[in-house]
């Protein structure tokens, strides 16, 4: 008997060494993009990560989220898509000028991108708010469209959001 | 009485009564798993030192040395045993191989249980997080600003939670009693016939009736714990909060012209770097509910080492990163089968790779006892 009473021991002391204790850390406050009520979300296109619809009164808009590898075309193509979706005709690089700014709140290397025309089905003024983000390895596009007022309003907002939104 | 333990723990006698001990070990968890579930068995009986058996129909529990227990009298017993007999030769070199390949298994389960958490991620998609969570185990948090960005947590683990217990710690500018506390409960607004009104009179809860829940065993489902919980400064009572783990609410508590966020919830781990949930993909086979593929399509920033990338983690693919394994483990779907949110299994387990160069040695032990024996056989009939 007495040659186990050591080994018992041991393992008593063994079996006091998983007692939990009381934690204590800093982490990070959660960053949530707190969007308005107004905008609603929508189930997304192909291709999109995420879709937001907007109304005030008789105003309309729409917000995506996508994200492409690489740089997703470059700059120039994508201005002249969107160029030609509000019926714009394309530009050359030398007239980004005016097109494209710097939007450095969003990021290293990030482009804003504000264009005014027309919608092809009815006629009606549009303007395109589209913020390019560079993230690691991906481009991230915020685009928003619709009614000019609407879009002038909702800018800042958008902007404010863009680094707590995926 | 050295030399008696010495005799004791090198005897093959205990080997064997060891081995037998763990088929009655494995017995008793094994049956213990229809009442108690399968993770609360394994905990109890296998993940322990020492346990008690509620032996059934009866009231008496038999006490019973755990799985650690056994375990570890065995690689105790099997290194003495080893350094006191075994003397090195060439013909029992495979034997040594197999020995050292044996303990290396036994030591790396020991490992494994010891070392080895288990928690969950869940995710919405186009969500961040950057912690797991571990539904087994739940923690009382008191959370307050400590500049612009950062929030100072301290987090008491479940198992100090115990009625009348009193926990004062140097972070936290009062005492915390634990009132009552329930393992698993439902919250309701209305009283009903089995609901109890909690001693609260302060924060959410004070309207609300909690309704005791017969804790689960199944691993498909969790426990939601509840507590009242009274804060003391010194002897007066600041108040008492009803907290559940059930709801990410968090209820505030000033004191000292300081703001505290409490609330119960299930057991934290932050990581250095965050997950966002770009895309998930729910696949089943044609005209079936049978899943064919979970993939969750994950992107990973880590502000440390400046990494950020996408990888896409499906069954059997998981990401390894960190000295964590990230597997898909549930899917979440909507009504029209579109998948909505993921599940990752995020385990950490430093002794993962033991087991296999346990088997290996074990293997070349073998082959390599073998061998030499076929050789010897061999040359022996050519002379």
């Amino acid at each position: 008997m007495n040659s186990i009473i050591p080994i018992v021991l041991a393992l008593f002391l063994l079996a006091g060494c998983q007692k939990e204790q009381i934690r204590v850390y800093t982490v990070a406050r959660e960053r949530k993009a707190e969007l308005p009520s107004h905008w609603q979300q929508v189930p997304a296109g192909q291709m999109q990560r995420q879709r937001y619809q907007i109304a005030v009164d008789d105003l309309k808009a729409e917000l995506t989220v996508s994200a492409f590898p690489g740089e997703a075309g470059g700059l120039l193509a994508n201005v002249n898509r969107w160029r030609a979706q509000v019926g714009l005709d394309a530009v050359g690089s030398d007239q980004l000028t005016g097109i494209v700014s710097p939007l450095d709140s969003a990021g290293a290397n990030a482009k804003l991108v504000v264009m005014t025309g027309t919608n092809a089905a009815d006629k009606r003024p549009v303007r395109v708010v589209a913020a390019i983000v560079p993230r690691g390895d991906m481009t991230w596009f915020f685009k928003m469209n619709g009614d000019v007022a609407l879009v002038e309003r909702e800018q800042e907002t958008l902007l404010k959001v863009i680094p707590d939104l995926r | 009485m050295f030399n008696n333990s010495l005799n004791f723990m090198t005897s093959l006698r205990l080997t064997v009564a060891c081995l037998s001990y763990a088929l009655f070990l494995v017995f008793i968890g094994t049956i213990s798993q229809v009442d108690e579930g399968l993770y609360q068995a394994q905990k109890h009986y296998f993940r322990s030192w020492f346990a008690f058996w509620p032996i059934p129909t009866t009231s008496f529990k038999l006490p019973l040395f755990g799985g650690y227990f056994v375990g570890t009298v065995l690689l105790v017993n099997l290194l003495a045993a080893h350094a006191k007999r075994f003397t090195f030769t060439w013909k029992k070199g495979g034997i040594f191989f197999i020995h050292f390949g044996v303990i290396l298994l036994l030591l790396g389960q020991l490992f494994t249980d010891v070392l080895s958490k288990e928690s969950i991620m869940r995710m919405e998609k186009g969500e961040t997080k950057s912690f797991s969570e571990n539904q087994m185990s739940s923690e009382l948090v008191f959370t307050t600003k400590l500049d612009a960005v950062n929030d100072k947590v301290v987090a008491i683990p479940e198992s100090m939670l115990r009625n009348d217990s009193v926990i004062d710690h140097g972070d936290l500018p009062f005492k915390v009693r634990i009132v009552s506390r329930w393992e698993n409960a439902k919250l309701e607004r209305e009283a009903g016939s089995n609901t109890i009104k909690p001693d609260v009179n302060m924060g959410a809860g004070a309207e609300i009736f909690v309704l005791p829940q017969k804790a689960v065993t199944s691993m498909d489902e969790v426990n939601m714990p509840a507590s009242v919980v009274e804060l003391l400064d010194g002897t007066k009572s600041l108040g008492k909060w009803l907290v559940w783990s059930g709801t990410a609410m968090q209820q505030k508590v000033e004191h000292g012209g300081k703001e505290y966020q409490l609330s119960l919830r299930f057991e934290r781990h932050y990581r250095p770097y965050s997950f966002t949930l770009i895309d998930c993909k729910h696949e089943k086979y044609k005209g079936t509910d049978v899943p064919k593929n979970f993939a969750s399509q994950i992107r990973l920033v880590n502000s440390v080492t400046g990494e950020d990338f996408e990888r896409l983690i499906y069954m059997n693919n998981p990401l390894r990163y960190d000295g964590l394994t990230f597997y898909q483990y549930q899917m979440n779907s909507d009504e029209l089968g579109t998948a909505t949110s993921t599940v990752l299994q995020v385990v950490r387990n430093p002794s993962w790779l033991a087991p296999y160069f346990g088997c290996i040695l074990v293997g070349l032990g073998l082959i390599y006892q073998f061998m030499f024996h076929l050789v010897g056989f061999l040359g022996r009939r050519t002379s």
